[in-house]
Protein backbone atom coordinates (compact mmCIF):
# COMPACT_ATOMS: atom_id res chain seq x y z
CA UNK A 1 0.00 0.00 0.00
CA UNK A 2 1.49 3.31 -0.90
CA UNK A 3 0.22 6.34 0.96
CA UNK A 4 0.54 9.95 -0.10
CA UNK A 5 0.83 13.21 1.72
CA UNK A 6 0.92 16.54 -0.36
CA UNK A 7 1.92 19.85 1.30
CA UNK A 8 1.45 23.18 -0.28
CA UNK A 9 3.11 25.49 1.55
CA UNK A 10 1.55 29.04 -0.36
CA UNK A 11 -2.10 28.67 1.67
CA UNK A 12 -0.17 28.30 4.99
CA UNK A 13 2.48 30.99 4.21
CA UNK A 14 -0.99 33.40 3.07
CA UNK A 15 -2.90 32.43 6.50
CA UNK A 16 -5.70 30.49 5.56
CA UNK A 17 -8.66 30.96 7.29
CA UNK A 18 -6.97 33.58 8.67
CA UNK A 19 -4.80 31.72 10.94
CA UNK A 20 -1.22 32.80 11.46
CA UNK A 21 1.88 30.50 11.69
CA UNK A 22 0.08 27.17 9.95
CA UNK A 23 4.11 26.26 8.45
CA UNK A 24 5.11 25.87 11.51
CA UNK A 25 1.38 23.99 13.10
CA UNK A 26 1.40 21.93 10.65
CA UNK A 27 4.79 20.63 11.18
CA UNK A 28 3.61 18.46 14.37
CA UNK A 29 0.54 17.35 12.44
CA UNK A 30 2.38 15.98 9.46
CA UNK A 31 4.95 14.32 11.92
CA UNK A 32 2.66 12.46 13.67
CA UNK A 33 0.62 11.39 10.69
CA UNK A 34 4.03 10.18 8.92
CA UNK A 35 4.96 8.85 12.93
CA UNK A 36 1.94 6.64 12.41
CA UNK A 37 1.53 6.09 8.81
CA UNK A 38 5.08 5.03 8.48
CA UNK A 39 3.82 1.69 10.95
CA UNK A 40 1.45 0.18 8.13
CA UNK A 41 2.83 1.79 4.86
CA UNK A 42 5.26 0.19 2.43
CA UNK A 43 5.83 3.68 1.64
CA UNK A 44 5.05 7.18 1.92
CA UNK A 45 5.38 10.01 -0.47
CA UNK A 46 5.85 13.29 -0.17
CA UNK A 47 4.37 15.77 -2.56
CA UNK A 48 5.61 19.51 -2.27
CA UNK A 49 6.79 22.37 -3.42
CA UNK A 50 11.12 23.94 -2.48
CA UNK A 51 9.62 25.38 0.80
CA UNK A 52 8.09 22.44 1.97
CA UNK A 53 10.93 20.53 0.64
CA UNK A 54 13.05 22.42 3.41
CA UNK A 55 10.33 22.37 6.25
CA UNK A 56 8.47 19.25 6.17
CA UNK A 57 11.43 17.20 4.01
CA UNK A 58 12.76 15.36 7.19
CA UNK A 59 9.55 14.17 8.75
CA UNK A 60 10.68 10.66 7.51
CA UNK A 61 9.34 10.49 3.96
CA UNK A 62 10.59 7.29 1.62
CA UNK A 63 10.03 9.48 -0.99
CA UNK A 64 9.79 13.27 -1.69
CA UNK A 65 8.90 15.06 -5.25
CA UNK A 66 8.53 18.56 -6.09
CA UNK A 67 5.29 18.53 -7.97
CA UNK A 68 3.81 21.34 -6.37
CA UNK A 69 6.37 24.41 -7.51
CA UNK A 70 4.24 24.20 -10.45
CA UNK A 71 1.25 25.90 -7.82
CA UNK A 72 3.34 29.15 -7.48
CA UNK A 73 0.67 31.31 -9.20
CA UNK A 74 -2.58 29.38 -8.27
CA UNK A 75 -4.77 31.55 -5.73
CA UNK A 76 -4.09 30.01 -2.36
CA UNK A 77 -7.82 29.95 -1.80
CA UNK A 78 -8.04 26.73 -4.09
CA UNK A 79 -5.53 25.03 -1.40
CA UNK A 80 -7.44 21.39 -2.05
CA UNK A 81 -5.36 21.58 -5.41
CA UNK A 82 -1.91 20.49 -4.14
CA UNK A 83 -4.08 16.96 -2.78
CA UNK A 84 -5.04 16.87 -6.79
CA UNK A 85 -1.95 17.83 -8.31
CA UNK A 86 -0.27 14.52 -5.86
CA UNK A 87 -2.85 12.28 -6.95
CA UNK A 88 -2.61 13.18 -10.63
CA UNK A 89 1.33 12.12 -10.76
CA UNK A 90 1.10 8.82 -8.54
CA UNK A 91 -0.33 5.39 -10.01
CA UNK A 92 -3.69 4.02 -8.94
CA UNK A 93 -4.28 2.43 -6.13
CA UNK A 94 -2.22 5.01 -4.11
CA UNK A 95 -3.84 6.64 -1.21
CA UNK A 96 -3.78 10.07 -0.53
CA UNK A 97 -4.36 11.01 3.60
CA UNK A 98 -4.45 14.45 4.38
CA UNK A 99 -1.68 15.61 6.93
CA UNK A 100 -4.59 15.73 10.10
CA UNK A 101 -5.27 11.81 9.24
CA UNK A 102 -3.82 9.64 11.96
CA UNK A 103 -3.70 5.75 10.83
CA UNK A 104 -2.94 4.49 14.73
CA UNK A 105 -3.92 0.60 14.88
CA UNK A 106 -2.76 -2.01 12.41
CA UNK A 107 -6.20 -3.19 11.77
CA UNK A 108 -6.44 0.03 9.59
CA UNK A 109 -4.65 -1.68 6.71
CA UNK A 110 -7.19 -4.25 6.21
CA UNK A 111 -9.75 -0.93 5.91
CA UNK A 112 -7.50 1.04 3.46
CA UNK A 113 -7.33 -2.30 0.83
CA UNK A 114 -9.88 -0.99 -1.84
CA UNK A 115 -8.46 -3.31 -4.77
CA UNK A 116 -12.94 -4.09 -5.30
CA UNK A 117 -13.27 -0.50 -5.65
CA UNK A 118 -13.28 2.31 -7.69
CA UNK A 119 -12.78 5.16 -5.36
CA UNK A 120 -11.92 4.89 -1.22
CA UNK A 121 -12.90 7.99 0.62
CA UNK A 122 -13.36 8.94 4.06
CA UNK A 123 -16.69 8.45 4.65
CA UNK A 124 -20.07 9.90 3.17
CA UNK A 125 -21.52 14.06 4.35
CA UNK A 126 -25.46 14.22 4.74
CA UNK A 127 -26.23 15.28 7.67
CA UNK A 128 -26.70 19.25 8.68
CA UNK A 129 -23.37 19.23 11.15
CA UNK A 130 -21.66 18.67 7.96
CA UNK A 131 -23.68 19.66 5.05
CA UNK A 132 -24.82 23.40 6.50
CA UNK A 133 -21.74 25.35 4.45
CA UNK A 134 -22.28 23.49 1.52
CA UNK A 135 -25.89 24.57 1.51
CA UNK A 136 -24.92 28.27 2.54
CA UNK A 137 -22.55 28.77 -0.57
CA UNK A 138 -23.70 26.50 -3.78
CA UNK A 139 -25.97 29.37 -4.79
CA UNK A 140 -22.51 30.52 -6.05
CA UNK A 141 -21.89 28.01 -8.32
CA UNK A 142 -24.48 28.30 -11.10
CA UNK A 143 -23.72 32.07 -11.69
CA UNK A 144 -19.85 31.41 -11.92
CA UNK A 145 -19.68 27.89 -13.70
CA UNK A 146 -20.02 28.57 -17.37
CA UNK A 147 -19.52 24.63 -18.47
CA UNK A 148 -19.73 22.53 -15.30
CA UNK A 149 -18.59 19.17 -15.86
CA UNK A 150 -20.76 16.02 -15.72
CA UNK A 151 -21.62 15.15 -12.30
CA UNK A 152 -21.66 18.62 -10.68
CA UNK A 153 -25.20 18.58 -9.83
CA UNK A 154 -26.24 21.29 -7.38
CA UNK A 155 -29.33 19.15 -6.21
CA UNK A 156 -27.85 16.84 -4.43
CA UNK A 157 -27.77 16.17 -0.70
CA UNK A 158 -24.85 14.72 0.31
CA UNK A 159 -20.39 14.80 0.15
CA UNK A 160 -18.06 12.57 0.34
CA UNK A 161 -15.15 13.14 2.76
CA UNK A 162 -11.95 13.23 1.19
CA UNK A 163 -9.92 13.33 4.40
CA UNK A 164 -8.41 9.69 2.85
CA UNK A 165 -8.57 10.06 -0.73
CA UNK A 166 -7.62 7.00 -3.28
CA UNK A 167 -8.88 5.56 -6.74
CA UNK A 168 -8.47 2.38 -8.95
CA UNK A 169 -10.66 3.14 -11.84
CA UNK A 170 -8.15 4.96 -14.42
CA UNK A 171 -11.17 6.59 -16.22
CA UNK A 172 -12.92 7.50 -13.36
CA UNK A 173 -9.79 9.16 -11.53
CA UNK A 174 -8.68 11.10 -14.93
CA UNK A 175 -12.31 12.30 -15.72
CA UNK A 176 -12.80 13.22 -11.87
CA UNK A 177 -9.64 15.31 -11.94
CA UNK A 178 -9.72 17.02 -14.52
CA UNK A 179 -13.32 17.86 -14.24
CA UNK A 180 -11.68 19.41 -10.46
CA UNK A 181 -9.25 21.45 -12.72
CA UNK A 182 -11.93 22.62 -15.17
CA UNK A 183 -13.75 23.87 -12.03
CA UNK A 184 -10.84 26.19 -10.66
CA UNK A 185 -10.40 27.47 -14.02
CA UNK A 186 -13.44 28.51 -14.35
CA UNK A 187 -14.59 29.46 -10.80
CA UNK A 188 -11.09 31.81 -11.34
CA UNK A 189 -12.60 33.21 -14.67
CA UNK A 190 -15.64 34.77 -12.84
CA UNK A 191 -15.55 38.14 -11.24
CA UNK A 192 -18.38 37.31 -9.00
CA UNK A 193 -17.13 34.33 -7.72
CA UNK A 194 -13.64 36.09 -7.05
CA UNK A 195 -14.75 38.82 -5.74
CA UNK A 196 -17.65 36.92 -3.47
CA UNK A 197 -14.09 34.81 -2.00
CA UNK A 198 -12.15 38.29 -1.70
CA UNK A 199 -14.78 39.93 0.48
CA UNK A 200 -16.06 37.01 2.60
CA UNK A 201 -12.98 35.19 4.31
CA UNK A 202 -15.23 32.37 5.74
CA UNK A 203 -15.94 31.31 2.18
CA UNK A 204 -14.65 28.23 2.00
CA UNK A 205 -14.74 26.78 -1.40
CA UNK A 206 -12.92 23.85 -1.59
CA UNK A 207 -15.42 21.59 0.09
CA UNK A 208 -17.40 22.05 -2.95
CA UNK A 209 -15.26 21.68 -5.47
CA UNK A 210 -13.42 18.52 -4.05
CA UNK A 211 -15.90 16.57 -1.73
CA UNK A 212 -19.56 17.52 -3.41
CA UNK A 213 -17.97 17.40 -6.70
CA UNK A 214 -16.86 13.94 -6.12
CA UNK A 215 -20.07 12.69 -4.10
CA UNK A 216 -21.78 13.72 -7.89
CA UNK A 217 -19.67 12.55 -10.37
CA UNK A 218 -19.19 9.30 -8.43
CA UNK A 219 -22.94 8.56 -8.30
CA UNK A 220 -23.44 9.90 -11.99
CA UNK A 221 -20.69 6.90 -12.98
CA UNK A 222 -22.03 4.30 -10.62
CA UNK A 223 -18.63 4.31 -8.52
CA UNK A 224 -18.46 1.41 -6.18
CA UNK A 225 -16.89 3.43 -3.20
CA UNK A 226 -15.07 1.96 -0.29
CA UNK A 227 -15.96 4.17 3.08
CA UNK A 228 -13.03 4.13 5.93
CA UNK A 229 -16.14 4.98 8.16
CA UNK A 230 -19.11 3.34 6.75
CA UNK A 231 -22.23 4.20 8.30
CA UNK A 232 -24.69 1.70 9.34
CA UNK A 233 -27.67 4.36 10.12
CA UNK A 234 -29.84 6.34 8.03
CA UNK A 235 -31.15 8.11 10.15
CA UNK A 236 -31.58 11.92 10.90
CA UNK A 237 -29.84 11.87 14.39
CA UNK A 238 -26.80 13.78 14.18
CA UNK A 239 -25.56 13.21 17.73
CA UNK A 240 -26.51 9.07 16.94
CA UNK A 241 -24.73 9.52 13.49
CA UNK A 242 -21.48 11.30 14.90
CA UNK A 243 -21.80 8.86 17.95
CA UNK A 244 -21.62 6.05 15.52
CA UNK A 245 -18.86 7.28 13.49
CA UNK A 246 -16.41 7.93 16.07
CA UNK A 247 -17.24 4.42 17.34
CA UNK A 248 -16.26 2.84 13.79
CA UNK A 249 -12.80 5.23 14.15
CA UNK A 250 -12.05 4.35 17.47
CA UNK A 251 -12.40 0.69 16.57
CA UNK A 252 -10.32 0.92 13.40
CA UNK A 253 -7.43 3.24 14.63
CA UNK A 254 -8.63 6.24 12.73
CA UNK A 255 -8.29 9.83 13.88
CA UNK A 256 -9.17 13.08 11.63
CA UNK A 257 -8.95 16.24 13.45
CA UNK A 258 -9.99 18.56 10.06
CA UNK A 259 -11.20 21.95 9.92
CA UNK A 260 -9.48 25.47 11.70
CA UNK A 261 -9.89 23.95 15.48
CA UNK A 262 -7.15 21.50 14.83
CA UNK A 263 -4.67 23.67 15.23
CA UNK A 264 -5.96 23.55 19.11
CA UNK A 265 -4.83 19.79 19.55
CA UNK A 266 -0.64 20.85 18.58
CA UNK A 267 0.17 20.93 22.38
CA UNK A 268 -1.53 17.14 23.19
CA UNK A 269 -0.08 15.78 19.75
CA UNK A 270 3.53 16.86 20.40
CA UNK A 271 3.05 15.05 23.66
CA UNK A 272 1.54 12.13 21.89
CA UNK A 273 4.81 11.87 19.74
CA UNK A 274 7.05 12.91 22.70
CA UNK A 275 5.54 9.24 24.96
CA UNK A 276 5.99 7.52 21.40
CA UNK A 277 9.43 8.65 20.02
CA UNK A 278 11.82 10.63 22.35
CA UNK A 279 14.43 11.14 19.53
CA UNK A 280 12.11 11.99 16.80
CA UNK A 281 10.32 14.22 18.81
CA UNK A 282 13.85 16.05 19.24
CA UNK A 283 14.45 16.39 15.20
CA UNK A 284 10.74 17.65 14.80
CA UNK A 285 11.13 20.18 17.42
CA UNK A 286 14.33 21.39 16.32
CA UNK A 287 12.90 21.60 13.17
CA UNK A 288 10.34 23.99 14.04
CA UNK A 289 12.69 25.84 16.47
CA UNK A 290 13.72 27.25 12.94
CA UNK A 291 10.38 29.14 12.60
CA UNK A 292 10.80 31.13 15.64
CA UNK B 1 -15.95 48.91 59.86
CA UNK B 2 -19.10 46.46 59.06
CA UNK B 3 -18.61 47.41 55.22
CA UNK B 4 -15.36 46.44 55.41
CA UNK B 5 -15.51 42.81 57.18
CA UNK B 6 -18.28 41.88 54.79
CA UNK B 7 -15.68 43.09 51.48
CA UNK B 8 -13.31 40.88 53.55
CA UNK B 9 -15.77 37.64 54.11
CA UNK B 10 -16.63 38.08 50.48
CA UNK B 11 -13.32 37.84 49.20
CA UNK B 12 -12.23 35.32 51.01
CA UNK B 13 -15.17 33.34 49.72
CA UNK B 14 -13.90 33.97 45.98
CA UNK B 15 -11.00 32.66 47.35
CA UNK B 16 -12.34 29.55 48.62
CA UNK B 17 -14.41 29.07 45.58
CA UNK B 18 -11.75 29.42 43.37
CA UNK B 19 -9.70 26.82 44.94
CA UNK B 20 -12.16 24.26 45.26
CA UNK B 21 -13.67 24.01 41.79
CA UNK B 22 -12.09 21.07 39.40
CA UNK B 23 -10.20 22.84 37.01
CA UNK B 24 -9.58 21.08 33.36
CA UNK B 25 -6.08 20.01 32.12
CA UNK B 26 -4.77 22.53 29.38
CA UNK B 27 -3.85 19.76 26.64
CA UNK B 28 -6.48 17.37 27.94
CA UNK B 29 -8.52 16.07 24.88
CA UNK B 30 -12.05 15.68 24.83
CA UNK B 31 -12.59 11.83 24.50
CA UNK B 32 -14.22 11.16 21.33
CA UNK B 33 -15.89 12.83 18.64
CA UNK B 34 -18.06 16.18 19.69
CA UNK B 35 -20.43 17.84 17.30
CA UNK B 36 -18.87 21.02 17.75
CA UNK B 37 -15.86 20.00 17.43
CA UNK B 38 -13.66 18.90 14.44
CA UNK B 39 -12.60 15.60 15.40
CA UNK B 40 -13.26 11.61 14.46
CA UNK B 41 -11.81 9.18 16.51
CA UNK B 42 -8.99 10.46 19.04
CA UNK B 43 -5.49 11.08 19.38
Amino acid sequence: MKLIHSVWTKPMVENRWQITGQLKSNIWLYAYSVMNAKRIAKKITLHTDILGLKFYGDLGYDEIKLTLDALDNEPSRFWSKGKMIALENEPIGSIHIDGDVFLKKPQIKRVLDFKNHDIIVQGEERLGIFMQHYFDTLHHYPIALTNPPEGFNTELKHALNCGVLGFNNQKIKDEYIQGYYSIIEQLKASEYFMNELKHNPKFEPNIVIEQYFLAGYAELMKAKIKFVLPLNSDTDDEIGTVTEMNAIANRIGYAHAWGSTKYALIPAIKEKIKQQDKRYFNRIEKITNKLN
Amino acid sequence: MNMILKIIIGIVIIVILLCVIPKKKPTEIEEGYQVKSDMIGTL
